[in-house]
């Protein structure tokens, strides 16, 4: 009997280093079992920084281009 | 002796004569037509004198009457004023209101363009301190800040995420 791997894709915004790629499994180890996963890459520019990680039902945002957003936002609720 | 001219008595008969058929025909009339007429001018002054007072008692009603009727003007004049008194301060304070409301109206629209304009600012000022900030880490991101931000960012949300589990991944 086979299970089904998982597919994680992440979007950065220049393509990886291997690293960069340890720093990624390391801390997804944490919430799902990465061993038996599927890695997929994925570049866009317009992340500037950052990536983002889809988990299975999980979607983990950690660009630089949504922290500016939530910034930009914050100020303009504040007003 | 003394002699008498017949002539003489002849005259003094003829004047007596005279005399008495002067009283009876034209003295007489006379006296009875000018009784009559002072009788008629007494009844004309009496008639004048009670014309005088009906026309005094005419005057005197007119008069009453006349000050009767200054005195309802003057009433008149009074509730008229006051009336009109009443007008001009209902008028005065409907337009003071309306003033107000006018006032009011303009000063909301004021506020409300005021806020519309610092939000329009603000709003710009952040689009454009956004856009100055993308172009910056653009410009300073390289392999070690990104080895850094997927490290410290992904940390983080794995952080919440086992907070939100509320139990941690056992491998």
């Amino acid at each position: 009997m086979t299970s089904k791997k998982e597919i994680i894709k992440m979007i950065v915004p220049f393509p990886m280093t291997d690293h960069q790629r340890t720093t990624v499994r390391h801390h997804l180890s944490r919430i799902t079992d990465v061993t038996n996963a599927v890695f997929q890459e994925e570049v866009d520019p317009t992340l500037i920084g950052g990536i983002i990680i889809i988990c299975g039902e999980k979607y983990i945002d950690c660009s630089l281009k949504t922290q500016l957003l939530k910034i930009r936002e914050s100020i303009l609720k504040e007003g | 002796m003394i002699s008498i001219d017949r002539s003489i008595i002849f005259q003094i008969t003829n004047f007596i004569v005279l005399v008495m058929l002067l009283f009876r025909f034209l003295f007489k009339p006379v006296v009875q037509a000018l009784d009559k007429r002072s009788n008629h001018i007494q009844d004309e002054l009496a008639k004048i004198e009670k014309t005088k007072s009906e026309a005094e008692e005419v005057r005197k009603n007119y008069e009453e009457e006349s000050k009767k009727i200054h005195e309802k003007y003057q009433e008149i004049l009074e509730l008229v004023n006051q009336d009109a008194a009443k007008i001009k301060s209902k008028i005065i304070d409907e337009a003071y209101q309306e003033g107000e409301r006018i006032k009011k109206t303009y000063e909301e629209k004021a506020r409300l363009e005021i806020e519309k304009f610092f939000t329009e600012l603000k709003m710009d000022i952040v689009g454009i301190s956004t856009e100055i900030a993308e172009k910056i880490l653009k410009e300073h991101i390289d392999v070690t800040v990104q080895d850094e931000l997927i490290d410290h960012l992904l940390e983080k949300a794995v952080s919440q995420i086992e907070v939100k589990l509320d139990v941690k991944y056992d491998q």
